[in-house]
């Protein structure tokens, strides 16, 4: 299979009122096509910034790529200018986020607002061509024109939307949660992109919208193809849809296999930890093993393991240099000194 | 029986009455929403009862209720052998034996106030104890969640996420209360420190013979803290029982799609995508008729959208309110 995305020692930095912070360094992944991949890490781990810099949505003023590469098929994404950027945008990279009622235009009927989506796609494959019935003026008000409509509807069936035919009409405050974050899956869905990245879909919905949205998603890998990018901080939510997860700690990946795998062979301590957090089944007077201490301060950090200060099994040369990505198994990654160097 | 009960509520309900707009002239009806529709549970001395449920079950209203923060609309609630509903008694006689602990630190913290003030603050209002004995108090309170004196002297923007929720914790167990309701206490924290504090909990409550009434909408925190399980659906109990046989044996269609719907950490028993259920919990103002689970209900027949189904015992404590218990047996 193909490599979709590519990352190579990609590190990006943002400029804060305490110095830089260090939010990527040196993450190295490979993202092959229809595969349905998680990225799991918790608060500040650097998950979100690089599923901006994949679709080139980081903060302009604030972020700087200070290193490496991150490649969509051969393409070099860092180096592409923001005219450049919208090829990619959308028709070929979507992206959902977490809450979707601050992506969705509020003054703007459902319908419009996806048809907008498939007119875009068509002006792209087809400039020449004029698209009947679309607004010449983007972000105008605009009247669907039947066939629009209908293909609107399509979109809208295929995420599972019962009575697409009176949700196309409606506006996003009339939608639930699920509603609107599956109105958004449909909208980055019809401009047919090649790789989705979903940064915590699901975090703000019910676990029963939850369970929906990601078999739906799960659907639509098997379906259409797409490659997927899962963004959470749920390990139990990895496990049940993604065929690899990646686990990063502190603005670098510490693990990265297949899902099987890193549930019955997990490596890196920090993995270990995350997994021994998870409460299952009732207490019969067991305790938690939480991770001792808190995630490090990204603007301090020095050329060490980063997760060496928590880590049980720390030794000297923990603290002297950086742990590489090392084989450890079949498709089966990890960065820690335990493991050799 | 009656004794070993700390807490008891007996058809407990709030309805909440829906704003007509702000024109006079508006002719829309006032519409009613019931939040919470007649739920009698009980807690015993030194047990945790969970309560889960989805956004708009009514949880949290019933929280809320429990802890007075809002009169219920009928029903009465027991506490500690009094019926503390009503004007029968003082709230600050309710409030030394019960405290709440919220979801969000940031906003139930004051920024402007150190963490010592804030863990005295119920000890000024609610005991007669003097300045000194009250310093005492919560220094010792701030050791019982595992935070140092120092930590006294700062104010909650200098604390991270975890330790701010153990000063939320600290302060409601400051005047030795008797039962803690925790509404969502770890959900806005990451794994490891959600950990933390769930393991200062189940410490907290050997050491003071706490009763915790827990209301969280996640599956496993709820299977690990507690006792007892109550699900609720649309502002009504569906279901009850002792924790274990809740989770080993689960018999409300709604409680079984919960479970399965809920994501272990289990990449080899993916129950998650073998949910089979639409649709979203229903609007409390026009709740379907008869069972409020029945549009979503695989089971439905027509008696569901007919009667509403009674709690029904099944084993000893364990019940669930289904008209066709039979078929998920």
């Amino acid at each position: 299979m193909s490599t979709v995305l590519q990352l190579t020692d990609f590190s990006v930095q943002y400029r804060t009122s305490r110095g830089q912070v260090r939010a990527l360094d040196s993450v190295s992944l490979n993202v092959k096509e229809k595969e349905f991949i998680a990225i799991v890490g918790e608060s500040g781990c650097g998950k979100t910034t690089l599923g901006l810099a994949a679709i080139g949505l980081l903060p302009p003023k604030t972020a700087t790529v200070t290193g490496g590469s991150i490649s969509y098929k051969g393409v070099d994404l860092a180096k592409l200018s923001p005219k450049e950027m919208k090829n990619y945008r959308g028709s070929e990279i979507a992206m959902i986020f977490q809450e979707p009622l601050t992506s969705l235009n509020p003054l703007r009927r459902i319908g419009e607002q996806i048809a907008e989506s498939i007119v875009l796609r068509r002006r792209k494959t087809d400039p020449t061509t004029p698209v009947k019935g679309a607004p010449r003026i983007p972000g105008r008000k605009w009247k669907l024109s039947p066939e629009l409509k209908k293909e609107v509807e399509l979109m809208l069936t295929l995420v599972r939307i019962p009575d697409p035919d009176h949700i196309v009409d409606r506006y996003p405050f009339e939608l639930s949660g699920g509603m609107r974050q599956r109105a958004l899956i449909a909208m980055s869905l019809s401009q047919q992109p090649e790789l989705l990245i979903a940064d915590e879909p699901t975090t703000a919905l019910d676990v029963t919208t939850q369970a929906q949205v990601l078999k739906l998603m799960k659907e639509i890998k098997d379906k259409l193809g797409t490659t997927i990018i899962l963004v959470t901080h749920d390990l139990a939510v990895a496990s049940q849809v993604a065929d690899r997860v990646v686990v990063m700690y502190a603005g670098q990946v510490v693990e990265d296999a297949e899902v099987h795998e890193i549930f019955s062979q997990p490596k890196h301590p920090y993995t270990r930890g995350l997994l021994s957090c998870i409460p299952s089944g009732t207490r019969d007077g067991k305790q938690l093993t939480p991770i001792a201490g808190t995630i490090p301060d990204l603007t301090l950090r020095k050329d060490w393991c980063q997760f060496q200060p928590r880590c049980p099994y720390a030794m000297d040369v923990c603290s002297k240099k950086v742990p590489r990505l090392i084989e450890v198994g079949k498709d089966h990654r990890t960065a820690c000194f335990l493991y050799g160097e | 029986m009656v004794n070993e009960q700390l807490l008891t509520t007996v058809e407990l309900r709030k309805h909440y009455k829906s704003s007509r707009g702000i024109s006079p002239l508006s002719r829309a009806k006032e519409k009613i929403i019931r939040a919470v529709d007649g739920v009698s549970l009980s807690i015993p001395y030194g047990k945790t009862l969970a309560v889960v449920g989805e956004s708009g079950c009514g949880k949290t209203t019933l929280a809320r209720t429990l802890a007075l923060l809002t009169p219920p609309t009928s029903g009465e609630i027991h506490f500690d052998g009094q019926r503390i509903d009503g004007n029968a008694v003082r709230d600050e006689e309710v409030y030394r034996k019960l405290q709440m602990v919220f979801q969000d630190p940031d906003s139930s913290l004051d920024p402007t106030m150190r963490v010592g003030d804030i863990i005295a603050e119920p000890l000024h209002g609610l005991t007669k104890m003097g300045e000194e004995e009250i310093r005492q108090a919560s220094l010792q309170s701030l050791r019982a969640v595992g935070l140092s004196d120092e930590f006294a002297a700062r104010f909650p923007k200098q604390l991270s996420g975890g330790q701010k929720q153990r000063v939320a914790i600290a302060r409601a167990i400051s005047t030795h209360p008797k039962l803690l309701i925790l509404d969502e206490p770890t959900s806005a924290l990451d794994a490891s420190v959600q950990a933390q504090i769930l393991n200062l909990l189940v410490e907290l409550q050997k050491k003071f013979q706490l009763s915790y009434m827990l209301i969280t909408h996640n599956i496993a925190v709820a299977a690990y803290l507690s006792d007892y399980i109550a699900v609720m659906y649309a502002g009504n109990l569906v279901e009850y029982g002792p924790t274990s046989d809740v989770l080993v044996k689960p018999r409300h269609p709604y409680t079984i799609t919960l479970m399965k719907s809920a994501p272990t950490p289990d990449p080899w028993n993916r129950t998650l995508l073998q949910t089979e259920i639409s649709g979203e919990v229903p609007s409390a103002i026009d709740p379907p008729s008869g069972c409020k689970f029945n549009p979503r209900c695989p089971f439905a027949e027509s008696k569901c959208s007919a009667e509403i189904p009674e709690l029904t015992k099944i084993t000893e404590g364990h019940t669930a309110a289904c008209h066709f218990l039979n078929k998920t047996a």
